[in-house]
């Protein structure tokens, strides 16, 4: 298969899964973009690469979506590939991410900050803090091309994620 | 999908804790209550066994830090050995490669902290 036909066999690929928002769950949707990575003759790296950012963007759905809710919700993910690059979309119908808490911790953390406990594990709340909202994004900026986030009070948010396939 | 998260008392007093598999948010606290368990049970230090994790995310370190806050508010050494490189890039992308004290694998850790420890009751 030449370039041309790869990318238009690559093009028609695309894969949706929902989720209920359960942490124990993310591994369905790490499994999944991976055989979907193989499918397209991802490399191994790269694949890895997603993985770990999706699971990030899951995170911040799973820990944020829908606290203080009596049912958690359900997060989508959906996954396709256009001009060369693949794009990953996790979207919650949760209350929605204040975007500055967002991005406060990956732009302003200093290794100060996070040996002296200003950024710290602190029991149960720890792994669904700022903190690691501030870490997450650090990961997800690091290892994807871009990273788009929509999001808006109780209508929910969407993290976009895009790679280039080809540099 | 982490397979388990065990921790054992190594001959030298070190405690090794051996997460084995994916570390993420499914299995943070159970991670978290080992680091405690072994760090209860040394004088020494605790190493983190890496070489079989494969994947680790931001609530992985997240505890991995608070153990490391842990282990100084005890006196005792905390390191992490045996990251593969895909870990051990995300420590560099979260700019912590200062912050953690990490070995290439557990045997070095192991020679490197009983090293230290000689060398402090000297």
């Amino acid at each position: 298969m030449n370039r041309k036909s790869m990318q238009a066999h690559q093009e028609t690929m695309r894969f949706e899964l929902t989720i209920p928002c359960y942490p124990e769950l993310v591994h369905v949707v790490r499994s999944a973009l991976a055989a979907f990575g193989a499918r397209l003759n991802l490399t191994v790296d790269l694949i890895d690469d997603l993985k770990l950012a999706v699971t990030e963007a899951c995170n911040n759905a799973i820990q944020h979506a829908y606290a203080g809710m009596k049912q958690p919700g359900c997060v989508r993910v959906l996954c396709w590939v256009e001009s060369e690059r693949i794009v990953i979309e996790v979207r919650d119908e949760g209350r929605g991410i204040a975007h500055k808490e967002m991005e406060r911790g990956a732009l302003e953390r200093t290794e100060g900050e996070l040996t002296s406990g200003t950024v710290r594990d602190e029991q149960s709340e720890d792994v669904g803090g700022e903190r690691c909202i501030g870490l997450g994004m650090m990961i997800m900026r690091a290892l994807m091309d871009e990273v788009d986030i929509e999001t808006a009070p109780e209508r929910g948010t969407t993290v976009r994620l895009i790679r280039r396939l080809v540099e | 999908m982490a397979n388990g998260i065990q921790w054992h008392q190594h001959a030298e007093g070190l405690s090794i804790v051996s997460p084995d598999g994916d570390l993420d948010l499914s299995n943070a606290h159970e991670l978290r209550e080992c680091i405690k368990q072994a760090l209860a049970a040394t004088n020494q230090g605790v190493i983190v066994d890496m070489s079989n994790v494969t994947l680790m995310d931001s609530a992985t370190i997240g505890v991995l830090l608070g153990g490391m806050r842990r282990a100084g508010e005890k006196g005792v050494k905390f390191a992490l050995a045996g990251l593969r490189p895909t870990e051990r890039r995300t420590i560099t992308m979260t700019r912590l490669e200062g912050v953690f004290t990490i070995y290439d694998d557990l045997e070095q850790a192991i020679a490197q902290m009983r090293g230290e420890k000689e060398g402090d009751d000297l």
